[in-house]
């Protein structure tokens, strides 16, 4: 190449261009190829391009192809505690507390609420005898409180009413982080219950789901009072203080890059751990910014679910898919060289983490590139007794309509060019979850089409081809038409306007060959060609079909030409 | 002298050659009113039936047609009654007037009068008593009966239509 002048070397690269220009076009026409079939969104999920990853929270797998109800978040479903060997986690219905005993960890009935929680999935607390979980199923924090004998649901405190709850965190003292939905909240104990800080409150600016874990960062090295965050969505973990005036977001504290698939973060001091992939990433402050340390990392055989850091050491738990296909705890302390096991305090035998419940899939919609007023959605689905997903179809993105897959055609009363699905999948059995393969959403729009003349009288006229004959067709002045034309989209009305030079408008109310109240339908119509029009006069058809208030039009110029007159067509003589 | 007394012969003569001639013309002419008169009857069709391709002569369409075709070409007042410039003495007389819708071919049409006549298509049939003048000498002017038929029928032209 070097030894190439100038214009040899654009030469030589001519055909890569032209090459990576006819991609681009092909990819386009296959495009418009479909939008021109009417399929707008025909999706198999091999990635994640046609799917709205902002307002999804169904789990989209893109390797095998589908998308399912995921599992519960669990990502703060760990609790260790400062100066104490106990652990307390989510298992089932149930809030476990474990201790070491006889060189193993063992479950210790007197701090565990032994079931009956509704769909747990975050816990937080400073002591044993003293923590909140946050039951998703109920939508409501519930604080339990040791008395004497067991764990007791205090009826006092807690928060309910919750909109998406998806995780918790403890603060320094009787308060706590709760992301719920797209924002996190701080809630304060004033003497009396838990009331919400509203100085301390953070929008995240993103979609709900993607705050799956928080942190409590009140110990933190930088401000006096914030947390961490997951965002899963965009891969990072950002990190908010208090600036004295307003809570803000804290790059040193954040970790933007190098993320793959982060689900949860706990923080202790100066100490950031991150459960991302298959790793658990640890994450120093050295003053300045968060620095990996890879002596605090560990590779986990599965991926990790959920992380806890001790508080006031170099130690944290992780949840993860045993080996064995159950949950299991694994305890991993620093050695002085690097993170270790501790193989007798690992926990397993846990229950399987249930699918959560009523998560959505949202398309990311197409540019119809024309008015739309019907859709048709037809997904490829698996759906086991006890599950079920609605679906719903939009034309603008503002009017959501319900509809059946595979079901008949769903209208609107008005237009849009932004046709898009979105589908509700629910589990009433934690342990199954539905399945959607693909989505094909077509368009159903009201449309008339097809137009063409079924009888004419002197059908003979040269030039006519046999009935139904094509376009233009020669007819006679004085003699009648009749036309027919296909609707879709349930038309409940349709009309056509007939008219030319020289000749008075005819509108003509067609009638349907079959009940209104099918799809698509044939209507048929008939006019008088005025005896009066001039010989050569050229006829216009607009044809009309309405629906609600929809009304769309179809126009015919010049589909017919006056041949002639009806009174040529006879000849009078005297017989005597 | 002789041809004194053949000259009132020969004008005698010329008078009677004049009127006779007069005499047919004024009966073609009243055949060739009739002619123009149910022609135009049988162009009178159902313009509703005509659309639908079929050819039915509207009956109140036809007569008027017939009479008014009638009376332009008899030089005949309104009321039928002759104008002076009309060969007519009289009101005439429409013995006949029969309109043939069909639809079954050929029809046969018969008449106390002796006339047989067959359509084959839609058509019209009339007859009329007419008094006629005669000529310059007779002022009696004579009777005459004119009889004309028309049919109408769909037709192709040259260009197969």
């Amino acid at each position: 190449m070097i030894f190439l002048g100038k214009r040899q070397r654009i030469a030589w690269l001519v055909p890569f261009a032209l090459l990576v220009l006819v991609s681009f076009d092909m990819n386009r026409e296959i495009d418009s190829a479909l939008a021109a079939a009417g399929i707008y969104i025909d999706d198999s999920f091999n990635d994640i391009s046609q799917v709205d990853a902002a307002r999804t929270t169904a789990e989209v797998d893109t390797a095998n192809g589908w998308v399912t109800l995921s599992r519960l978040n669990m990502a703060n479903s760990l609790l260790l505690y400062p100066g104490s060997q106990y652990l307390t986690l989510i298992n089932g219905d149930a809030a476990e507390t474990y201790r070491p005993a006889g060189g193993r960890m063992a479950k210790d009935p007197a701090y565990s609420v032994s079931g009956g929680l509704t769909s747990p999935v975050s816990i937080a607390g400073h002591i044993p005898a003293e923590y909140l979980v946050l039951e998703r199923g109920g939508r409501e924090a519930a604080y339990y409180q040791h008395d004497g004998t067991g764990m007791m649901k205090n009826g006092v405190l807690g928060v309910s009413q919750l909109n998406d709850p998806l995780a918790l965190a403890a603060g320094d003292g009787y308060d706590f982080w709760l992301a719920d939905g797209s924002e996190v909240r701080s809630y304060v104990f004033d003497g009396r219950g838990f009331v919400l800080n509203g100085y301390l409150g953070v929008s995240l600016e993103v979609e709900g789901a993607s705050a799956v874990s928080i942190s409590d960062g009140s110990s933190g090295p930088v401000g006096d009072y914030g947390f961490s965050v997951v965002d899963r969505l965009n891969k990072r973990v950002l990190s908010y203080v208090w600036n004295g005036s307003v809570m803000g977001k804290c790059d040193a504290l954040s970790i933007e890059t190098g993320l793959t698939s982060p689900r949860s973060v706990s923080r202790d001091g100066a100490l950031l751990v991150v459960a991302d992939g298959d790793w658990v990433k640890a994450f120093t402050y050295d003053g300045t910014s968060l620095l990996p340390n890879p002596f605090l990392s560990v590779r986990m055989p599965a991926a990790p679910l959920a992380v806890a850091v001790k508080p006031g050491g170099f130690e944290y738990a992780v949840l993860y898919e045993g080996e064995s296909g159950g949950p299991a705890v694994s305890h991993y302390a620093f050695d002085g060289l690097e993170m270790r096991e501790v193989p007798e305090r690992r926990i397993t035998g846990l229950a399987a983490i249930p699918y959560d419940n009523c998560q959505r899939l949202v398309g990311k919609g197409a540019a119809a590139g024309r008015a739309v007023t019907g859709l048709m959605l037809v997904a490829e689905t698996d759906l086991p007794p006890g599950t079920e997903i609605v679906w719903e179809v939009t034309v603008d993105g503002a009017t959501w309509k319900e509809t059946v897959n595979n079901g008949p055609a769903v209208r609107f009363d008005v237009a849009g060019t932004k046709p898009n699905y979105r589908a509700v999948l629910k589990t009433s059995d934690p342990a199954v979850a539905p399945k959607i393969f693909g989505v094909r959403l077509m368009d159903a729009s009201l449309a008339v089409e097809g137009m063409r003349v079924v009888n004419i009288v002197g059908p003979e006229i040269a030039g006519n081809p046999p009935l139904p004959t094509s376009l233009p067709v020669k007819i006679w002045a004085g003699y009648d038409v009749a036309f027919q034309v296909e609707t879709t989209g349930h038309a409940e009305l349709v009309s056509a306007v007939i008219h030319g030079a020289g000749v008075t408008a005819i509108i003509v109310s067609c009638e349907p060959l079959w009940p209104v109240d099918s799809d698509a339908n044939t209507w048929q119509g008939a006019f008088h060609a005025p005896v009066d029009a001039p010989r050569g006069t050229v006829l216009q058809m607009d044809v009309t079909a309405v629906k609600g208030t929809v009304r769309v039009s179809a126009s015919y110029p010049g589909f017919a030409e006056i041949y002639a007159s009806a009174l040529e067509n006879h000849l009078i003589h005297l017989t005597h | 002298m002789l041809l004194l007394i053949l000259m009132p012969f020969f004008w005698l003569l010329w008078s009677l050659t004049l009127d006779g001639a007069n005499a047919r013309y004024t009966a073609a002419r009243v055949k060739m009113s009739l002619n123009r008169a149910v022609k135009g009857a049988v162009a009178a069709v159902n313009t509703d039936a005509l659309a639908a391709g079929v050819v039915e002569i509207d009956e109140a369409g036809a007569r008027a047609a017939f009479d008014r075709l009638l009376k332009d070409n008899l030089g005949l007042r309104s009321d039928f009654s002759p104008a002076p410039d009309s060969p007519l003495l009289a009101v005439p007389e429409v013995l006949v007037f029969y309109i043939c819708r069909g639809p079954d071919f050929p029809c046969v049409f018969q008449t106390v009068m002796g006339i047989r006549h067959s359509f084959h298509d839609p058509g019209v049939l009339a007859v009329i008593r007419a008094r006629c003048r005669r000529g310059f000498i007779s002022s009696q002017g004579q009777e005459i009966y004119a009889y004309s038929a028309a049919e109408i029928k769909r037709w192709l032209n040259a260009d197969g239509w």
